[in-house]
């Protein structure tokens, strides 16, 4: 199996391919549109999201990505690639989005309080619910049906959905639970935390889904 | 706005881990990635990778580290910290398995430009300032090393790092190497919100207690961890 990573010359992207490598799943790092080959595309991000998003444009992934999707074929959103798919996110005093999911990214706020979101948080996930939403993986890596463990998260905007979803997770500590941990429908997935430094848990859900 | 965290530093000097002693003193550990899996075996929850830069030819020596850091192969976030100090030395760091960057001598210098820049390629989320610190009859002061001298830690210096980091390390140079020695009563008043603090140099199990309590994000236990990474899970 074979998996396409875009690579925008910024983020870690080297953590994700060195982490598929431990399920033995080769990948690409793709720097034009016409060099994604793979049914999955996966785009990372750790960065801001005004220039991420501006190389994106730049390297003419835009459209490339939403017919990606409109094909049927799937994308994996990790942390700020997670939130690049919404319609818009807050950041950089406003950026425009994929729009592949319906949802706006926010600066992450409780009553009026900014916050930061880093550290581990329980992770529950039962594959029957990902097959409810008709998210298929290509090569069944792991016969594993749920998950239980704990995710790594690092991040200081969250997607908030605009309307409620099939199978999404809110994150699991109350001040947070507006926002979208984990987000799949067909050939759609969202992740804001980092499957990629979750150790045993990240792992096993990469296992899962690809 | 997480549960507490227990973290490792490594220090790394000639693609080697070494642990430090008061600031001056190494002892060879092994390898990098040797060293990265017995923590990673025991859930460690972030493992901060420092290269000491403490002369101009520690300066030099860091990219002999980089090789090691674009071999390393782990599923436990990694921080990386020391001698990046220009947007050159930035782009070495493209598509190394690293997701925080630590900065002592940019945030001491207060060099605003520089960490926009690396803010708009990382996010602001992946930004870490490390204080190492000393505390005198003057108060705290922090070590320079762009200037090789410490400096008194100001209240425009916490703000600048307040603004332009996601948390701040706070590492005693004073007590690093020793079992709990940090001093938290030269940082517990400190004006940040603490859940933005983290603490290394002389962390025991006491300093982990202390530091829950005063609700810091983490503290990163000294490299000397390796000699029992099995308490990890205990400390917790």
């Amino acid at each position: 199996m074979s998996v396409d990573i875009i690579d925008l010359g910024s983020g870690n992207i080297r953590s994700i391919h060195n982490a598929l490598l431990n399920l033995n799943v080769s990948t690409n790092f793709v720097k034009k549109p016409h060099e994604i080959q793979a049914n999955t595309v996966i785009l990372a991000g750790v960065g801001a999201a005004g220039p991420y998003m501006k190389k994106l444009i730049a390297a003419d992934f835009k459209n490339a990505l939403r017919d990606h999707v409109a094909a049927g074929k799937t994308i994996i959103g990790i942390c700020l690639g997670f939130q690049i798919l919404s319609n818009a996110t807050e950041e950089n005093g406003g950026v425009e989005g994929l729009g592949i999911i319906n949802g706006r990214c926010e600066r992450l706020n409780h009553n009026d309080k900014l916050f930061s979101h880093n550290g581990w948080e329980k992770l529950d996930l039962d594959k029957a619910n990902l097959l409810n939403v008709d998210f298929r993986n290509e090569e069944n890596l792991s016969r594993k049906q749920k998950i239980k463990g704990r995710v790594f998260y690092n991040h200081e905007y969250g997607m908030v959905l605009n309307q409620p979803q099939p199978l999404h997770y809110d994150m699991s500590i109350p001040t947070l639970d507006k926002y979208t941990a984990f987000y799949a429908e067909k050939n759609v997935l969202g992740i804001q935390f980092h499957p990629e430094k979750s150790q045993f848990t990240g792992q096993a859900l990469f296992a899962m889904v690809l | 706005m997480s549960g507490f965290r227990i973290n490792s530093s490594l220090l790394l000097k000639d693609g080697k881990c070494f642990q430090s002693y008061g600031w001056n003193m190494y002892r060879p550990l092994g390898s990098l990635q040797t060293a990265v899996n017995l923590l990673e075996e025991y859930n460690i929850d972030e493992i901060s990778i420092i290269c000491p830069v403490r002369t101009q030819q520690d300066k030099a020596d860091i990219f002999s580290n980089l090789t090691a850091l674009r071999n390393l192969r782990t599923m436990t976030p990694i921080g990386f910290g020391g001698g990046v100090r220009t947007i050159k030395d930035i782009d070495l760091l493209k598509k190394l398995p690293i997701e925080r960057l630590m900065f002592s001598s940019t945030f001491i210098g207060m060099d605003d430009e520089f960490i926009a820049e690396v803010i708009n390629r990382y996010g602001r989320q992946a930004i870490q300032a490390i204080l190492p610190f000393k505390t005198g009859p003057q108060g705290i002061s922090v070590y320079y090393s762009a200037e090789n001298r410490f400096l008194p830690l100001t209240k425009k210096l916490l703000n600048f790092c307040d603004e332009f980091a996601n948390e701040i390390v706070f590492y005693d140079t004073q007590h690093e190497g020793y079992i709990d020695q940090f001093d938290v009563t030269a940082i517990k008043n400190i004006q940040i919100d603490n859940q933005k603090i983290l603490i290394t140099g002389g962390i025991g199990h006491q300093s982990i207690l202390q530091a829950k309590k005063l609700n810091f994000a983490a503290a990163i236990i000294d490299n000397r961890i390796l000699h029992k990474e099995y308490s990890v899970e205990a400390w917790r």
